[in-house]
């Protein structure tokens, strides 16, 4: 018989969860407050938590945020990918030559997943971040890999955020995005510069397994080039050849493309998604 | 409050920090899955306990079951636990841990550094209180072929680099008055590379000792090195003495930072090479 769910740890990582999701520091009256769980529980859960370093004290403040093992969990689901590894080399030399940030967001169901990033030298936000989840049509760097997907692909994919991410279902089929889509699937890559903040590009290429599925997109952003307004912007040859030489070496080394998630049907990977994400934003 | 009611809350606190030990146990677990026997060996709980803590995670999406239906792999809940919003931790932060745990062993002075170019630079550490502390300034750096810390990490590089070193550094001074040859160094080097550590003592008085433990990153270069150091006098002993329980702390930092993205490394190595 399957053991029962130990009520105090439901508690524990409730607790967890929050103090994670949240933008700023909490102390421990507002995590009573937002859990509705009564003080001494949330004492001795974050007592709990603090002990095994899944939070921490802010700059020695009586306040909690995300300790060391959340992320070194993370980390460690993210190099469980053979792509976040064998892809360092490329996005390095594609940051290096850009001055963007690059990073590859592998397909997990129908949402990427960032799976590694390298910083480019004239980045100074860092917007793209590890371990950042996304629907496919939502984010630029996913898109690389919606562009992609063949017509019933799409229209399974439309089912399944109308399910479970409803108020994201709308931009599928927004005719600037359907431009884009198109433009991608002409070029070979994705490309915009809508609702890119400071003046600035972003490209997402498509890689293939053997098979030709689309299993990721390595996306650049930042200033990668001096676009004149009203012109379509393009990537430079050196940048592409970097792509479609990794892409060569992808189709003849098929260990790494597979995802250690694959016995998990596409359907069945349901990811709660930042709340900016599910406003659509 | 009652005391049986006590003892039920320490049943529980005691089941719950099982079950993030059972979750933490899958830091660094890149091959994926662990089955139940496999956990109450390497956390020396009952498979009862182990059971019960994993029955939780499951619920909660943190653990799943593998493809073989029979073993448990990080769950995709994991995602939830980012926050685009946080700063990103850096390597200093995730050594700190392991810099108090060898300070609390040994009482003396610890310090952290990291390799730029051809140097290491200290970047953190715990100083001790007693007499005869070996002081280092934060932003200080020594040559590679120098001292404890950045033999460390010099012994660990492919011996290609190693001789490109020597050939720009020579003649290697070590202090004012001292000189490593190429003879020597890599004589060191081969001792470092069969013993995991680095171990230098002051020719010059005081009389100091210092060993020190390199780190490597996820691209698998050694990034820096946790060291320890303090008068010989008293330091040899200690050193002798806790150097299992050190090699074992440092194999945990270990753990950790061969997860470390060094997302930046390129660029710094890169810039660097330039400031020879």
């Amino acid at each position: 018989m399957r053991p029962p769910v130990n009520s105090s740890a439901l508690h524990v990582l409730q607790t967890l969860r929050l103090v994670c999701a949240s933008e700023e520091p909490l102390s421990h009256a507002e995590v009573s407050r937002r859990t509705a769980l009564p003080s001494t529980t949330v004492y001795r859960a974050l007592s709990t938590l603090e002990d095994a370093q899944y939070v921490q004290r802010a700059q020695g403040s009586l306040e909690y945020e995300a300790g060391i093992v959340p992320q070194l969990l993370l980390w460690t689901l993210l190099k469980r990918f053979p792509l976040s590894t064998s892809s360092e080399p490329v996005l390095a030399h594609l940051a290096e030559m850009s001055g963007g940030t690059a990073s590859i967001c592998i397909r997990l169901g129908w949402y990427g997943l960032r799976a590694r990033v390298v910083y480019g030298q004239n980045d100074v936000y860092h917007r793209d971040r590890l371990g950042e989840v996304a629907l496919l049509h939502t984010s630029r760097a996913t898109r690389g890999v919606f562009a992609f997907l063949t017509d019933d692909e799409i229209e399974q994919y439309r089912r399944f955020a109308q399910k479970h991410h409803p108020d994201l279902t709308l931009g599928i089929d927004r005719p600037a995005l359907r431009r884009e889509v198109q433009s991608a699937r002409g070029a070979g890559y994705y490309v915009t510069t809508a609702g890119v903040p400071n003046e600035t590009s972003a490209f997402a290429m498509p890689l293939k397994n053997e098979s030709g599925d689309v299993i990721a997109a390595i996306a650049l952003s930042g200033s990668t080039l001096e676009m004149p307004p009203g012109e379509a912007p393009q990537m430079p040859e050196s940048w592409l050849a970097v792509w479609r030489d990794f892409q060569s070496a992808l189709v003849k080394n098929d260990t790494q493309t597979v995802s250690p998630y694959s016995h998990i049907p596409t359907d069945d990977i349901i990811l709660k998604l930042p709340a900016n994400r599910e406003r659509g934003s | 409050m009652a005391r049986a009611q006590r003892d039920s809350d320490r049943d529980q606190n005691k089941a719950t920090t099982r079950v993030l030990a059972v979750l933490s146990a899958f830091v660094s677990k890149l091959d994926g899955n662990y089955g139940v026997t496999e956990l109450s060996e390497k956390l020396g709980m009952t498979k009862n306990m182990v059971y019960r803590a994993v029955t939780t995670l499951t619920d909660q999406g943190f653990l799943i079951r593998d493809a073989s239906g029979t073993r448990y792999e990080l769950g995709l809940r994991i995602l939830e636990l980012q926050n685009a919003s946080t700063r990103e931790p850096d390597l200093r932060g995730l050594c700190v841990p392991t810099m108090q745990e060898i300070y609390k062993l040994t009482g003396e002075t610890v310090s952290l550094s990291v390799r730029r170019g051809d140097n290491v630079v200290f970047i953190d550490g715990v100083e001790t209180h007693r007499p005869g502390t070996w002081r280092n300034q934060i932003g200080d750096y020594r040559p590679l072929h120098s001292v404890a810390s950045s033999r460390a990490v010099l012994a660990f590089l492919p011996d290609a680099e190693i001789d490109d070193y020597i050939a720009r550094k020579s003649p290697m001074k070590i202090s004012t008055t001292e000189e490593v040859s190429a003879g020597d160094l890599w004589n060191a080097i081969r001792q470092i590379r069969v013993q995991g550590f680095a171990r230098y003592q002051r020719a010059a008085r005081p009389r100091m000792v210092s060993v020190a433990f390199p780190f490597w990153n996820s691209n698998g270069r050694v990034e820096g090195a946790i060291a320890v150091g303090g008068p010989q006098d008293r330091f040899d002993e200690v050193a002798t003495r806790l150097l299992p329980q050190l090699q074992h702390v440092v194999a945990e930092l270990n753990e950790r930072t061969r997860l470390y993205p060094a997302a930046f490394s390129f660029f710094l190595e890169d810039s660097s090479r330039g400031a020879r």
